[in-house]
């Protein structure tokens, strides 16, 4: 039960106003009067109540424009008003009903039935901001959710997730791949706690969201030390491999800062790659094909502070930065590769 | 000039039936007859009329139960309903209005009224 509710009493006629005072002080609310139209509008932007109990018939501003006011304003359209009529008046009463009033009352009041409309009204309020309450709250969670998808799949697939249900594997050309290592992490793991090495993995992490980032490179995944990012994946850039390099020096760069002491070697390449989702409850956006081996490859003939790039790749970035070629190394599963090492950009 | 437009008219009282056929047919339209609700939900789901003239007092199914039922079914609940209500049944005509009902007309049967409600919401909410 709801007890001590505001109650807005709106009659021009001071014995109704008393009697109805008298009925809501016995019922423990707290009555609040209007004597007209004006009055009654004004009191409410002072103070909202929690219902209103509204004569028709009134001079200057009578019960139907008091109420299509109120239901016209946002603010005060979901306040529950009971209309007060003076008679049995059918196409009155339906009128209110019409634009927005929640009940009526026929004059001379039947208390049983006074009481048990307010008692209705007011129950029937508070149902209704609950379930704003919940509806709002829902939207809330509906949108953390949908962060949180966003957060493990690039826009478009979540996008696509939703909407179909699952995500068909497209195939990209000039997608730019970079993959780093961190060199030395299998016994850096067995010589420090687990504590200290989240808490490096973490900061090493901010450094390559940070980077990737600034330079639009999406995240593939994350698996222990090994970092994958493609760029060109979720719009086209006009060099990717550009962005993969500017990136992989930034990072040699960070990573130098680190009081871990870890060192990181980076490889890029740049093809065709096929992307999709695997997992219809655990969802992992991932990249395959020949070019992620080969970004791979490129990885483990990297040496720290620089970033190794493959031929085509260097191809892309040779006006934009310095390096040179190591000549041909043996790379596995593809025979002999020219593969180039990136120390800095130019200018 | 309107299309004729399919009129159901439930009323469990032989006499109104009579009568709000010959206004119907007077104004052009197509009317079809239920004298209860089961029957008027049935010839619904048949016609898919384009307006329903819904009497409130009805042994069985009153009118405030068929709107109900037709407010669950999603082609039923776009048709637009008058209600036929008695003078002193404003508590029940209040009801159907927040249900949705369009409008009402009070026994006894004004022509004028009929031919008024029927004209204004004829199509209103499709």
């Amino acid at each position: 039960m709801s007890t001590g509710a505001n109650i807005l009493i709106v009659d021009d006629n001071e014995s109704n106003r008393k009697v109805l005072q008298d009925l809501i002080i016995s019922n423990g609310h707290t009555p609040l009067v209007a004597e007209n139209g004006y009055a009654a509008l004004s009191r409410i932007r002072q103070q909202q109540p929690d219902l209103i109990l509204l004569d028709i018939t009134m001079p200057e501003m009578d019960g139907f424009e008091v109420l299509e006011r109120l239901k016209a304003d946002k603010t005060f359209s979901t306040i529950p008003v009971i209309m007060i009529s003076s008679i049995d008046d059918m196409a009155s009463i339906v009128r209110c009903i019409e634009i927005g009033a929640e009940d009526y009352l026929i004059k001379p009041f039947n208390r049983t039935l006074l009481n048990a409309r307010i008692g209705n009204s007011l129950a029937k309020k508070t149902a209704s901001d609950q379930e704003l309450k919940f509806r709002e709250q829902l939207e809330k969670e509906k949108e953390l959710s949908e962060n949180l998808l966003h957060a493990i799949l690039p826009h478009k697939f979540a996008e696509e997730l939703r909407t179909f249900g699952e995500v068909r594997p497209r195939r990209h050309e000039n997608i730019a791949i970079l993959m780093s290592d961190i060199v030395g992490f299998t016994p850096y793991c067995e010589s420090h706690t687990p504590e200290e090495l989240f808490s490096n993995l973490q900061k090493i992490s901010d450094h390559f969201e940070t980077i990737f980032d600034k330079h639009q490179l999406e995240k593939i995944n994350a698996v222990g030390d090994a970092f994958m990012a493609a760029a060109g994946l979720e719009k086209p850039l006009r060099n990717p491999v550009l962005n993969c390099v500017q990136a992989g020096l930034e990072l040699q760069a960070a990573v130098k800062t680190m009081s871990s002491g870890w060192q990181i070697r980076i490889g890029v390449h740049i093809g065709p790659i096929i992307a999709g989702v695997i997992g219809r409850k655990k969802f992992l956006y991932t990249v395959l094909g020949d070019t992620v081996n080969i970004a791979s490859r490129m990885e483990s003939n990297g040496k720290p502070g620089l970033v190794c790039v493959s031929a085509a790749a260097w191809e892309k970035v040779a006006d934009f930065c310095n390096g040179e070629s190591q000549g041909m190394v043996a790379v596995k599963g593809k025979g002999e590769m020219e593969i180039y090492y990136a120390y800095e950009m130019t200018g | 000039m309107r299309t004729p437009a399919t009129i159901l008219i439930v009323d469990d009282n032989a006499a109104h039936r009579k009568l709000l056929h010959e206004l119907i047919v007077m104004l052009g339209h197509t009317p079809v007859l239920a004298n209860s609700g089961p029957e008027a939900l049935a010839s619904m789901q048949n016609h898919l009329p384009d307006l329903v003239l819904l009497d409130i007092e009805m042994p069985q199914m009153d009118g405030l139960d068929v709107l109900e039922h037709m407010n669950s079914e999603q082609l039923l609940g776009r048709i637009p309903v008058i209600m036929i209500s008695a003078v002193d049944e404003t508590d029940t005509v209040v009801e159907c209005i927040k249900l949705g009902a369009v409008g009402y007309l009070v026994k006894p049967i004004d022509h004028a009224a009929v031919k008024e409600k029927v004209e204004t919401h004829l199509g209103k909410k499709s």
